[in-house]
């Protein structure tokens, strides 16, 4: 490794200890203790080294730590710039995170009874216990998680109140912009539905230039009784940036909670999914796909836990690996001994499209009820040479047909989608990544 | 539940508390002290009158060992062993004036061969098996040696061939698995005390199965196996390894290492019966077994097939594995592993496809019965020269009971787009409605749940040479006693 990729702790704490006063939130006090103890916890372990089971397929050796020096807020960026990372036709609120933080200027509530959207910090003011049991979340996560809590830039809350559903989808942005290179964008975020209340979120994550940031976007979500939520993510980030998103959720009785993901951009990105089922007839459903090529690598990690009878769950990953890309799906189905009738299912189809792409996959059940109904499967291979051989025949160029198959094999994973603009832009998106290609 | 539910557990309880190859012979060995140091390995190569290049492989071995960490990865708990309170050499006391034949063998020893009901002078007559039998560290009566050389296959204990055949011993020791392969590797590396030799000449079809019956017997003496079998170019050889071990209260280590080399167009079927001591029904004793089992596929259409029915030990690490570098070659591994009471089992499999057309197939059934564990874990690797890889993997679990656990983990790593890779994992327990029929047509709970799990793993039965299956077969019934009810 070279001495300019070298990641020391110290080198980090001392970043930290430099820019901390200027983080959001410096004039809470027990705030700045808990981001104190993020970064005791961290340095603690430290970045999972390459013998770590769980990061095995990840190149950590990536990340820099002098992203570091770069936290404070940058200047607002253009209006022309948000509309275009908006998805059109949804009237619903709009949050708006530049570089980390959370933009006054362009973040839009639309008020809504029953409905509390705010950020993290704000929150943080009104309601010190909450927050502070929130972000234990984090601190008894991995030493990433607790490398975000310390040096976490915004965030926000999102409260749904019992029964009420939200009008239209939230959508967040988060944008990197021009202005600094090599960045630390890191977001922290924490979703409440209580019960029978239901929300759509959809989440971006863009940059409009260059620069090697390393972003990281934490997610706690608790879902009460009937509580519904559904989460759509995508990231097109620039070839330079490091891409790490977690989501962890506690799905309680009857609750329903769907995640979808689209992996694009990133010169590395990294998907962590945590479900935890904790009511009996909870039901997960996790949809995603990564497109890489060009020395991109993706990584999806998910750990279904089944705590309890009689839940459902249920995951469909599919991959495309075109020149130089790479990707690794690790996903866990964990079956508590106490958690019978439990129905959990798990698929990862790969395509491979040229002979530099990688794919790697480790789908594991760990099952310790015996009344269950559990099965993966995972694949990986090339284009059925027959089907492609058919449209040839019919007259499509191997160009085309190669493209319709591939689209054909990634759109699968989000038919079920019902918001008509979502749908659209991850076509659209996972369309023109296959037209980029040669 | 069942009416026949006090009865069966009656039964269980009986048959439990009686291991049924458990017991002790009493025979003077000559052992070397406790522990392990590098006088020791001196020691164990002197009586074993090795080679000098032999014994500084050993030494090396031992001291990447001691730079080297035991591994923590499976998902298995017991009680790290304690390497310097094991004998790592026991012989028995004849050693220095080895029997010529059967009649020169020690009757003690006979007799204890025939209360495992594998009497050589039987076998030699019925089974047209030739038997190296090990008891514990050295190999006491090698048979049908003269019939297999006239065919020019080489058929003797590790310790013989290091002295008789050096350039083959150092062409290929440790070149399937190195010296310092893993942990437990460099262990036997540095202590192993015998094991068997095989090389099969180019165009030689084997004229008869061969078989090793493995036996562990001083307490406390740690059994390090070393078996390596060449198969030269078209040559054909059915090896057959089977195991079971007098009852102990302290965990015995064995730690064995089988190194396969297949030249081209060459074919190895490997068969093992594991039925060591597994503990008895409240987890106490049992053995301890990590095994590194590696077969290289060198030549074109080279091919190896691994076959294991895994019923015993306490704790089991196995990963036989293939290394697929021949182009056309073709890797197999057909494995049922039955944990029942408190084992363990963390078993599966790798296969490395580095040549053109390889191809690989993985069938694996583990059942979990009690309070066990047993998980499969396996790799498979594609190369980017591999084109036109294939490889399909199905791994089937069943659970009996709710206190026990089926964990799958496979890895699929891909770098060629040629390459189709498949793998199916499901789990589930043993149909009410399949026990139901059963029970309905007058078998009791116990020959039900043996039926059908025989069923279960009937791909993998059916690989098993004919007297092996019959034995096995049996075992899968043992093994699940006291399981139901």
């Amino acid at each position: 490794m070279s001495e300019k990729n070298h990641f020391s702790g110290d080198h980090i704490a001392s970043h930290f200890e430099a820019v901390k006063a200027n983080l959001p939130g410096a004039d809470i006090d027990w705030l700045q203790s808990s981001r104190d103890e993020g970064m005791t916890n961290f340095l603690e372990t430290g970045i999972p080294g390459p013998r770590v089971e769980e990061w095995k397929y990840t190149n950590l050796g990536l990340l820099k730590s002098d992203v570091f020096k770069n936290t404070e807020a940058s200047g607002d960026i253009a209006a022309d710039v948000v509309a275009a990372a908006l998805l059109g036709g949804l009237n619903g609120p709009k949050v708006v995170f530049v570089d980390g933080y959370l933009s006054e200027t362009h973040t839009n509530i639309v008020e809504q009874e029953g409905v509390e959207l705010l950020s993290l910090t704000e929150f943080a003011k009104s309601n010190a216990d909450q927050t502070q049991k929130l972000l234990l979340h984090a601190q008894n996560s991995g030493s990433l998680s607790n490398l975000n809590l310390a040096m976490m830039t915004g965030g926000y809350v999102l409260r749904v109140s019992e029964d009420v559903k939200l009008a239209e989808p939230i959508q967040i942005v988060h944008i990197a912009s021009t202005s600094v290179a090599s960045k630390s964008l890191r977001t922290l975020n924490y979703i409440d539905v209580e019960e029978g209340g239901r929300a759509q979120i959809i989440e971006s994550f863009i940059s409009t230039g260059g620069g090697s940031n390393w972003r990281q976007n934490n997610t706690y979500v608790t879902l009460a009784r009937s509580a519904a939520l559904e989460v759509y993510q995508y990231q097109t980030e620039n070839s330079e940036t490091i891409h790490m998103a977690e989501t962890l959720v506690e799905v309680a009785e009857d609750a329903d909670f769907k995640h979808f993901s689209l992996n694009i951009g990133g010169k590395m990105s990294r998907t962590e999914i945590k479900p935890t089922l904790i009511g009996e007839n909870g039901n997960v459903e996790l949809r995603g796909a990564f497109l890489g090529r060009d020395g991109v690598s993706h990584d999806v990690f998910t750990h279904m836990k089944h705590m309890v009878p009689e839940c459902e769950s249920d995951q469909i990953y599919r991959g495309v690996l075109d020149k130089g890309g790479k990707s690794a799906f690790q996903g866990r189905v964990y079956v508590a001994k106490d958690a019978q009738l439990t129905n959990a299912e798990q698929s990862n189809k790969n395509l491979i499209l040229d002979r530099s792409a990688e794919a790697n996959s480790k789908p594991e059940l760990l099952i310790y009820a015996d009344d269950v109904k559990c099965a993966h499967g995972a694949t990986v291979g090339e284009l059925d040479q027959d089907a492609l051989f058919y449209l040839n025949s019919r007259g499509l160029d191997n160009k085309a047909a190669k493209a319709l198959l591939v689209e054909a094999f990634v759109s699968e994973v989000f038919d079920e989608i019902d918001i008509e603009a979502v749908k659209d832009k991850y076509l659209t998106l996972a369309h023109s990544w296959l037209e980029q290609g040669e | 539940m069942m009416v026949s539910t006090l009865e069966t557990r009656q039964t269980v309880e009986e048959v439990g508390s009686d291991y049924k190859y458990g017991f002790v012979t009493d025979i003077d060995m000559v052992k070397a002290p406790k522990g392990l140091n590098e006088d020791i390995i001196r020691f164990i190569s002197a009586k074993k009158e090795e080679p000098e290049w032999l014994l500084d492989w050993r030494l090396k071995a031992y001291r990447k060992w001691l730079t080297m960490e035991e591994p923590e990865w499976a998902l298995l708990d017991y009680e790290k062993p304690d390497f310097q309170d094991i004998y790592y050499y026991a012989a028995p006391k004849s050693a220095d004036d080895r029997p010529k034949s059967l009649d020169e063998v020690d009757p003690e020893l006979l007799r204890t061969y025939e209360k495992l009901g594998i009497s050589l002078q039987e076998q030699e007559v019925l089974a047209g098996v030739a038997v190296d039998v090990v008891f514990d560290s050295v190999s006491v009566a090698t048979t049908f040696r003269e019939t297999l050389k006239e065919k020019g296959v080489i058929f003797c204990s590790i310790s013989e061939a290091a002295r008789d055949y050096p350039e083959l011993m150092r062409k290929y020791l440790g070149s399937v698995v190195p010296a310092a392969d893993n942990f437990y590797a460099a262990l036997n590396s540095a202590v192993f005390t015998d094991g068997t030799f095989v090389y099969i000449p180019k165009g030689v079809r084997c004229p008869m199965e061969l078989s090793t019956y493995f036996r562990i017997n001083e307490a406390n003496t740690g059994q390090f196996e070393r078996t390596l079998i060449i198969a030269d170019d078209e040559s054909y050889v059915s090896y057959l390894e089977g195991c079971t071990a007098p009852m102990r209260d302290e965990n015995q280590l064995h730690a064995a290492v089988v190194e396969i080399v297949v030249l081209e167009e060459a074919e190895v079927k490997y068969s093992t019966v594991q039925n060591w001591y597994p503990g008895d029904k409240d987890g106490n004793g049992g053995i301890y077994n990590f095994v590194t089992k590696r077969a290289a596929c060198r030549g074109t259409n080279s091919k190896v097939s691994w076959t294991q029915v895994e019923t015993g030990s306490a704790v089991t690490w196995k990963y036989p594995s293939c290394i697929l570098q021949g182009d056309g070659s073709v890797g197999e591994f057909y494995s049922v592993a039955i944990t029942n009471n408190y084992q363990q089992a963390d078993t599966g499999t790798k296969m490395i496809h580095i040549g053109k057309n390889t191809s690989s197939t993985i069938i694996s059934k583990g059942i979990s019965a009690g309070k066990a564990q047993n998980v499969y874990r396996g790799l498979v690797r594609v190369l980017p020269n591999a084109e036109n890889t294939r490889n399909f993997t199905q791994c089937d679990s069943l659970l009996i009971g709710d206190e026990c656990g089926a964990h799958t983990v496979p890895y699929i790593e891909t770098k060629n787009p040629t390459a189709q890779v498949e793998h199916e994992a499901t789990t589930s327990k043993i149909s009410e409605e399949q026990l139901f029929y059963c029970l309905q047509r007058g078998l009791d709970v116990e020959e039900s749940v043996s039926l059908i799990v025989n069923g279960f793993c009937k791909e993998v039965m059916q690989q098993l040479p004919m007297e092996f299956a019959v034995e096995a077969q049996k075992l899968l019934g043992i093994s699940l006693e006291g399981s139901v009810g």
